[in-house]
C-alpha cells in the first residue's frame, strides 16, 4: 500500500491499521516514510489459502480509505492504475472524477490511451459504492472483481 | 474595495461564476491587480477574490499552510515568518496589494527559485470554481500525492484563464539560519563562468544574479556554511534587501522607460546580448532586459537560446506571453475548451485566442 497522510495523524492511523487488521484476520508490516507521512503498510497473507488474497485486497483498501479520512491521499508514490482505481471513488466526488475526465479528453479526445486506467468511470463509482465491503465480508464473494 | 477582514467567500464567488455562466457574461478574475502587466488585458467586468481571505489552517510542524486566494501575500508572509518559515520560490509582490490567487495563477517566481524551486513546485493542493460552475478541491495538504492528475499544480501559471482558484494549499519551508550577501566585480561572461563553476562546488548560494557591473550573490544555510563560503568568495557585503528589491522590481534598473522582457532559457545558454540593459538572474536562466529592440528580434536571440520571452511592458509588444508553436497551442485549445467551455473566465488574457 502507499498512502499518505498529514504527519500529525501517524499514530492513529498505525492504530487504525491495527484495528483493521484484526477484524480482517491478517497481519500487517508497518514500512513507512514517517517523514513524508507516506505509508507503506505490508499485508501478509497466504495465496494458496481460498479468500485470503481477496481478503488482502478488500484490507488494503479499508486501509487507504482511512487515509482519505484523516486527510491524506491514496497514493503518495506509485499511482493509481488500476488496483487502486476504486480508492478514487473515496478520495474524490463525481464532479472531481467528471473534470479529471475533461483533462484527459483535452489531450486524448478520441479516448485513446489506457481508457478505464487511473480515473474511474463514475458508472464504476456507482457499483464499488453498491458493492461496497461490508464488516470484511463482500457481497457476493465468487464474482470475479474487475 | 478591499476587504480587512477575513470571511470566507466561496458561496458569493461560486454564486458570481453560475450567473456569469448563465448569463453567458465573461469576467475578468482579479486579485490585487500586481500582475496585471504580466499578460494582455480582459475586457470583461470584473469578479474579485480579495474579499475571501484568511488563512485556513496552518500547522508549522506539517510544513504546509493552505490559505484563502484573496488573502494579501504580505500578510501570509508575516503569519510564516513569525514561525520562521517561509515560502521559499520567494514569490514577487510587485505591488503592496499582491494576493495568493495572484501569485498562484501569475506562476512567477523570485530569486531563490533556480535553487528551491517555483510556485508550481511548492502548490500541494488548491479548490477551484470550475468552468461548470461546481466548487471543488485537487491535490491536498500532504507532501506526496499522485492520485488523479495534478490539477492544482496545472492552475499555477494558468492566470485564471481555466478556473477561480478559491484556496491553496502550499509547502513551506524553515527560514535560512544564516544569510550574507556579496558583490563581486566581474563582466557578464567572467560572471555565467563563474556561476557554473561555483554551481558544482557545496556553496550554500541561494539567488546569483549579474548587473551589468558585478556579480551578486546571497548566501543562505547554516551559520558555519555561509561565513566559510564568505571567507572563500570575498567581495563586498551587500545588504539583503537588495534581493527583495531584485524580487519586487524596485531596483533603478527597472525604472527604466524602455519595454521590459523576461527572457528565459537554459543558465548556460544565457541569450546573446542584445541592444539595451539586461539584468541576469537565476544564475543565467532569467534575464531582464529594458530594450529597444523589437518583439521579433527579442524572441529569436530567446528562442535561439532554447528558451523564451515575455513582455511585461504594457502595449510593446502584439503578445505579452511567448508566441506558442501550434502544437502547444492546440493542446492549450483544448484544456480551455473541456474546463472553460462557455469562456468566462479571464477570455485573452494569456493570448487573443485563448
Amino acid at each position: 500500500m502507499d498512502g499518505t497522510i498529514p504527519r500529525r495523524q501517524l499514530p492513529a492511523v498505525l492504530n487504525g491499521t491495527a484495528t483493521l487488521a484484526a477484524e480482517y484476520g491478517l497481519r500487517v508490516a508497518n514500512v513507512f516514510h514517517a517523514g513524508d507521512g507516506n505509508m507503506h503498510p505490508l499485508i501478509l497473507f497466504d495465496a494458496n489459502r481460498p479468500g485470503e488474497l481477496e481478503r488482502a485486497e478488500a484490507l488494503g483498501g479499508k486501509i487507504l480509505e482511512l487515509c482519505v479520512a484523516v486527510g491524506g491521499t491514496i497514493t503518495g508514490e506509485h499511482g493509481v492504475g488500476r488496483e487502486k482505481i476504486n480508492q478514487m471513488c473515496v478520495q474524490f466526488s463525481s464532479d472531481e472524477l467528471t473534470f479529471f475526465h475533461a483533462v484527459k479528453a483535452a489531450f486524448d479526445p478520441a479516448g485513446l490511451l489506457n481508457p478505464g486506467k487511473n480515473v474511474p468511470t463514475l458508472h464504476r463509482c456507482a457499483e464499488f459504492g453498491a458493492m461496497h465491503v461490508h464488516h470484511g465480508e463482500l457481497p457476493f464473494p465468487e464474482l470475479e472483481r474487475f | 474595495m478591499e476587504a480587512t477582514h477575513d470571511a470566507d467567500l466561496s458561496e458569493v464567488l461560486l454564486a458570481q461564476v453560475r450567473e456569469a455562466l448563465a448569463a453567458g457574461t465573461p469576467r475578468h478574475v482579479q486579485g490585487g491587480g500586481s500582475k496585471a502587466r504580466c499578460g494582455r488585458p480582459v475586457d470583461a467586468p470584473p469578479l474579485d477574490v480579495r474579499g475571501h481571505r484568511g488563512i485556513v489552517s496552518y500547522d508549522p510542524s506539517e510544513l504546509v499552510v493552505t490559505v484563502r486566494a484573496g488573502t494579501p501575500l504580505a500578510a501570509l508572509e508575516a503569519t510564516l515568518e513569525a514561525h520562521g518559515q517561509m515560502l521559499a520560490f520567494e514569490p514577487p509582490h510587485y505591488a503592496a496589494d499582491a494576493t495568493v490567487g495572484g501569485t498562484t495563477a501569475a506562476g512567477l517566481s523570485g530569486p531563490r527559485r533556480p535553487w528551491a524551486g517555483s510556485v508550481r513546485d511548492f502548490v500541494l493542493g488548491c479548490r477551484v470554481i470550475t468552468g461548470h460552475g461546481r466548487h471543488l478541491r485537487f491535490g491536498g495538504q500532504v507532501m506526496k500525492n499522485v492520485a488523479g492528475y495534478d490539477v492544482s499544480r496545472l492552475m499555477a501559471g494558468s492566470h485564471g484563464c481555466l478556473g477561480v482558484v478559491t484556496e491553496v494549499s502550499f509547502k513551506v519551508l524553515p527560514r535560512p539560519r544564516a544569510s550574507a550577501s556579496l558583490r563581486l566585480e566581474m563582466s557578464r561572461e567572467t560572471a555565467l563562468r563563474k556561476f557554473a563553476e561555483w554551481g558544482r562546488q557545496p556553496l550554500p548560494i541561494s539567488a546569483a544574479c549579474h548587473d551589468g557591473v558585478a556579480a551578486l550573490l546571497r548566501l543562505e544555510g547554516g551559520e558555519g556554511s555561509v561565513d566559510a563560503a564568505r571567507r572563500q568568495l570575498g567581495g563586498e557585503a551587500l545588504p539583503d534587501a537588495f534581493w527583495t528589491a531584485l524580487r519586487d522590481h524596485a531596483l533603478p534598473f527597472f525604472a527604466d522607460p524602455r519595454p521590459l522582457w523576461r527572457l528565459s532559457a537554459p543558465a548556460h545558454r544565457c541569450p546573446a546580448a542584445l541592444p539595451g540593459d539586461a539584468l541576469v538572474d537565476w544564475g543565467g536562466a532569467q534575464v531582464w532586459l529594458a530594450s529597444d529592440a523589437g518583439a521579433d528580434a527579442v524572441r529569436a536571440a530567446a528562442v535561439a537560446a532554447g528558451g523564451h520571452a515575455d513582455c511585461f511592458t504594457p502595449g510593446a509588444a502584439a503578445s505579452p506571453l511567448h508566441p506558442l508553436p501550434e502544437a502547444l497551442a492546440r493542446h492549450h485549445r483544448q484544456l480551455k475548451a473541456q474546463l472553460d467551455p462557455h469562456r468566462i473566465f479571464n477570455p485573452g488574457r494569456m493570448y487573443e485566442w485563448l
